[in-house]
């Protein structure tokens, strides 16, 4: 026995640590992945911080009260989207101990969808689709726009959104349409503030009071017919205690919104010209829109900076009266090129010119802000109103993301009601970008690296190894 | 380690293999950053990682079939072992050199971003975690590489077998092997675990964390862990051979 | 400096060394004999930690090669039966890193240098290894070894494929090295065991089966008395003519070495001389003696005699039978004989002289050394 008490020694030490360095691996690995439920392993180091959740989300789930499971739907496969969506994901969970994730594979366990036949929307059912579900309450979140087609993330919108439902006595940020002018629907739209967790509500401007919440937003969308006296009265005053308007006005209406126009004329300084400016040579082909040019104004800026196209079809111009009320501040938000040129309905519809039209650069968007004291509040009032030429920029092609239009659109009402209000997840970048290079450069490259560089390391080495061959 | 590492490392660049390495990786890596990112005109690196991380596959070995396997065939082993130093440092002297080898062609391919960078604008730290994931990712191949080189003096042995596990770990996923499925009853448990190793194993998966732009310390730690496994492993064959 | 104790290894159930305990102290060259598969090579890499033993204990200096690993391989400079070579390397590189990796601490250009001018292999330094003949890699790895000036060399076959000229230089430099360094060195060269070391360990199959000095060694077995003879004239008739002559135990024909003469090898009962019975059975049948010489006992006979008395004759001796004869003749004492040879082979003169004795003395390993040798002097001619 004691023969070979050393081998035997060192054998079964070294088995030892085989196994167990084996066991110990495979846990500590097992672990992590635990943890990475629970705590952030990891670090964003994208450039919008697709994987980040923003503050508002943060502060959704800080408030979230009741368990909710968020049950993914995959097939087996590793797309780009499950990839991130898992990633998204773990970051909920990782921030509230409410959330949970469980997977159902389509192709393994294809029985287990029938639990939430209920609540899938068919039609909108695609891998990574999830469904959110508490005790008594279940949401579906289609992964059908998570990832829009030139390269942004709506993943953490979506999600966030639909959690909202989940938070006890959580009010989103309300969004009133005004009706009774013959408005348009704008169903596109409230389609986006809805995604990004806003309450749409709307306000018969005659019957009913505007919100009183100086942090409520009330959009004009294309009203038709022209507001009584009372309303403008109405209107100006939710203004003086720093109300917050968006008017999009409709380019082709016959009729003249007197009141309303002479409001904004006198009260903001704000003119709508009764025209319809063209500017046909940014216009993009195949489409009736032209893109505009960006001011340096805060709602554009973002935009601006990602040199994103936001477009416009048929608008009014929107000029700036010469004589501006002191308390008030104008500024262009969206212009034409100096090329655009003016036209009006007769001149669209029967062919006749339109007299003195004029050529240059016009506004298509304009926003204002006014300053008003309150002397029984001893406080002053910053009310906003931001006036656009054409509805059709926030209606049909808002939709449209590879235009900038739903982030002008989302950003106007941030500047508006202030950037710290209601629950509102921007849509994030993903990574990457688009590069312009010539054919010839193309080409160039390709010799050097592909051929030049492979070949002369080859070369090099063979000339290093006979050189040492006959040493 | 020293002696060991820098002896490994030169001896790479004194015979062709070396330059056959990088000249494959390169030439490789070349024609995916040009497809995909020159012809398809885009500064995302996301798929050229993808795409490239299937040549280590194949170019890895070249790396790691002779660590061991020829010193043992040429004897030079004896040389090692009986020399002051720890199998420890033998076996890290001989993966670092090898790293060092695929560092160089990991970051000879970084030419690629600023050719981005004159035509567009890359973002360079999401870039950055790619060239991470791909280290990290070659290091763990050539461990395993190095430990299947200790298993023989035969090189060739050593290259097919690199290239067949490696070839496996990275498919084995899109297999969708359900084994909880198949066994029943008392093998259950079995199956379920055997269903998470083959999903722990599927380094390619692992690997599509790094080319999201995130760095997640799970799966960084996943290739360390398994690289130190197979460095140790190697060690303890080394040692155990001795004692046969 | 060098402890052995119980030494066993097994190789499944291989007992490839059995129980083989010896010491070497400080300043001692040993010599460590044995037929091929003996265990030589294995007990020398276990000396060095290359193989772990199955059982017993080794220290060299104090330390356990086992337990304190780093310390005891410091103390040792070991040439392996192959010398490890790396063939993609130049001298100069290849000694560098082994400096490098040894840790030493001396100067470096000093110290290689000096290796290198010890071997002679200063003018090769450029090389690359691949390219140099066997006799510079054996040197080469002979310089390895020494690099770092460890205590205990253990030199495996340090002389195999060296031409003559060679053999010699070695062996000094080894002597050299034994003044100030305990050496163990392995060789089936028995005459250069019996030149270099004071000390011998015989070991087969395993075993360890003789360990004294050479003299004591010479002493022990010393009972025997043989001499070489050279007569003109037909086998036959001399056969005939020393037959009846009391006290021969065997007469052995070596065959036709000059024209017209048989050489014999005759051995004789102990304490009886023969030689003028021999001389005068033969003077009068007219068969003139051309030589006839005394041979003591050499380290060969002993070899001989303990690793056949150890084992298995026959697996021994069948390789040695035909050997053993012209080991006889070419040992050191038979070197008058040698000479007439020589004067014969005059065109490979010096390569014969000492490339000879080496032939011989392989006396398991029946691949002759001689050729090796010729080999490499050719090549190195050439460059």
């Amino acid at each position: 026995m004691k023969k070979n008490k050393k081998a035997l020694r060192y054998s079964v030490n070294s088995s030892v640590i085989i196994v167990g360095a084996i066991i110990i691996t495979l846990l500590l690995n097992a672990v992590l992945v635990t943890l990475n439920d629970r705590f952030s392993l990891e670090i964003d180091f994208t450039e919008d911080g697709i994987y980040e959740l923003t503050d508002t989300t943060k502060e959704l789930l800080d408030k979230l009260e009741t368990d909710v499971e968020m049950i993914m739907f995959t097939n087996g496969t590793q797309t780009e989207t499950v990839d991130m969506l898992k990633t998204v994901l773990s970051k909920y969970t990782q921030h509230s101990s409410k959330l949970s994730v469980r997977e159902i594979d389509l192709v393994k366990s294809p029985s287990d969808v029938t639990a939430y036949k209920e609540v899938i929307e068919a039609d909108k059912f695609t891998v990574g689709s999830l469904v959110l579900k508490s005790a008594n309450k279940t949401e579906f979140v289609s992964s059908a726009n998570f990832v829009t087609t030139d390269g942004y993330s709506n993943i953490e919108r979506s999600v966030t959104s639909k959690l909202v439902n989940f938070v006890d006595g959580m009010s989103l940020s309300e969004i009133t349409f005004t009706s009774g002018h013959g408005e348009e629907k704008a169903s596109s739209t409230q389609t986006v503030l809805e995604t990004d967790a806003y309450r749409i509500a709307t306000l018969d401007t005659l019957t009913q009071d505007f919100p009183s919440d100086k942090n409520s937003l009330v959009i004009i969308n294309a009203p038709q017919n022209d507001f009584s006296a009372e309303e403008i009265e109405k209107l100006d005053a939710y203004l003086d205690r720093g109300g917050n308007v968006m008017i999009a006005f409709d380019p082709l209406i016959e009729t003249k919104l007197e009141r309303l126009e002479s409001y904004l004329q006198a009260d903001w300084g704000i003119i709508r010209s009764n025209n319809i400016v063209v500017d046909q040579k940014q216009q993009i082909t195949g489409t009736p829109y032209s893109i505009l040019q960006f001011t340096d104004h805060d709602i554009v800026k973002p935009v601006k900076e990602e040199s994103r196209y936001v477009v416009t079809s048929f608008s009014n111009s929107l000029e700036i009266a010469p004589e501006v009320p002191q308390s008030v501040t104008v500024k262009e938000v969206l212009t034409t090129t100096q090329d655009a040129t003016e036209t009006n309905i007769e001149s669209l519809y029967g062919g006749v010119a339109m007299p003195d039209a004029r050529v240059g650069k016009f506004n298509v968007m304009v926003a204002a802000s006014r300053d008003n004291y309150i002397m029984e509040d001893n406080k002053t009032f910053t009310g906003h109103l931001v006036v656009c030429g054409s509805e059709s920029m926030f209606n049909s092609v808002i939709l449209e993301s590879r235009f900038a239009n739903e982030d002008v659109f989302l950003n106007a009402v941030n500047w508006m009601k202030g950037s710290d209000s209601g629950i509102s997840v921007r849509i994030k970048r993903m990574p990457g970008g688009a590069l312009t290079i010539s054919q010839g450069h193309f080409w160039t490259w390709f010799v050097i690296l592909v051929v030049a560089v492979p070949l002369g390391l080859l070369i090099s080495g063979l000339v290093i190894w006979l050189k040492r061959r006959y040493k | 380690m020293k002696a060991i590492l820098t002896r490994e490392f030169k001896s790479y660049f004194r015979s062709p293999i070396g330059f056959v390495f990088l000249a494959a990786f390169f030439f490789y890596a070349s024609l995916q950053f040009v497809f995909i990112n020159l012809r398809g005109q885009m500064t995302l690196m996301k798929y050229f990682f993808e795409n490239i991380s299937m040549i280590f596959i194949f170019v890895i070995p070249i790396l790691t079939m002779r660590t061991f396997a020829e010193e043992r065939k040429s004897k030079t082993d004896q040389l090692l072992l009986t020399a002051p130093v720890k199998v420890t440092d033998i076996v890290l002297g001989k993966f670092f050199a090898a790293a060092g080898v695929l560092l160089l062609a990991v970051v000879a391919t970084m030419f690629y971003v600023l050719v981005l960078n004159s035509y567009g604008e890359p973002v360079f730290s999401e870039i950055f975690i790619g060239y991470l994931g791909l280290f990290l990712m070659g290091t763990f191949f050539i461990s395993l590489g190095m430990f299947l080189s200790s298993l023989t003096q035969s090189q060739v042995i050593a290259a097919v077998s690199t290239l067949v596990i490696v070839f496996f770990l990275w498919f084995s996923s899109s297999l969708s092997l359900n084994f909880a499925a198949m066994m029943s009853g008392v093998f259950h448990w079995l199956g379920v675990f055997l269903d998470w190793l083959v999903d722990f194993l599927a380094i390619n998966n692992r690997f599509a964390d790094f080319t999201l732009g995130v760095l997640n310390f799970v799966p960084v730690f996943y290739f360390v862990s398994l690289t130190a496994l197979f460095l140790l492993l190697t060690v303890c064959v080394i040692e155990k051979r001795r004692w046969k | 400096m060098v402890e052995i104790k119980n030494l066993t290894k097994k190789y499944g159930d291989n007992l490839a060394v059995d129980n083989i305990s010896f010491t070497v102290s400080k300043g001692e060259i040993l010599g460590f004999l044995g037929p091929n598969g003996a265990g030589k090579s294995t007990t020398m890499n276990i000396l060095t930690g290359y193989l772990s033993c199955t059982d017993g204990e080794v220290k060299i200096d104090g330390y356990d090669i086992l337990d304190n690993p780093i310390e005891s391989k410091k103390r040792i400079g070991y040439l392996p039966e192959h010398p490890p070579l790396y063939m993609d390397m130049t001298v100069a590189e290849y000694l560098d890193f082994v400096y490098e990796l040894k840790g030493v601490k001396e100067d470096r250009a000093e110290h290689l240098g000096k290796i290198m001018e010890a071997v002679k292999i200063t003018d090769v330094k450029d090389r690359l290894i691949a390219n140099l003949s066997k006799g510079y890699k054996q040197r080469v790895g002979l310089a390895q070894a020494m690099v770092g000036n460890p205590e205990v060399l253990i030199l495996d076959e340090p002389t195999v494929g060296l031409d003559p000229k060679q053999i010699i230089e070695i062996r000094d430099v080894i002597k050299k090295l034994g003044r100030e360094h305990t050496v163990i060195l392995s060789s089936h060269i028995l005459q250069e065991v019996n030149a270099i070391c004071e000390r011998v360990i015989i070991i087969n199959k395993g075993r360890l089966v003789a360990s004294d000095t050479a003299e004591n060694l010479g002493k022990s077995i010393s009972n025997e008395n043989k001499f070489q003879l050279r007569v003109s004239g037909d086998e036959r008739s001399i056969l005939d003519a020393l037959e009846g002559i009391s006290g021969i135990k065997y007469i052995k024909s070596l065959g036709r070495k000059e024209a017209g003469s048989i050489d014999f090898v005759i051995e004789a009962e102990p304490n009886v001389d023969v030689r003028t019975p021999i001389f005068n059975a033969l003077a009068q049948n007219g068969l003139p003696i051309l030589a006839m010489q005394a041979m003591d006992l050499s380290l060969e006979d002993i070899f001989l005699e303990v690793t056949q008395n150890s084992t298995d004759v026959n697996a021994v001796y069948e390789n040695v039978s035909e050997d053993e004869i012209e080991l006889v003749g070419s040992s050191k004492d038979a070197k008058e004989f040698e000479e007439v040879k020589a004067a014969e082979q005059a065109k490979e003169a010096t390569v014969a002289e000492v490339a000879h004795p080496a032939e011989p003395a392989e006396a398991a390993e029946p691949a002759p050394v001689a050729e090796p040798a010729h080999k490499a002097q050719e090549e190195e001619g050439e460059e």
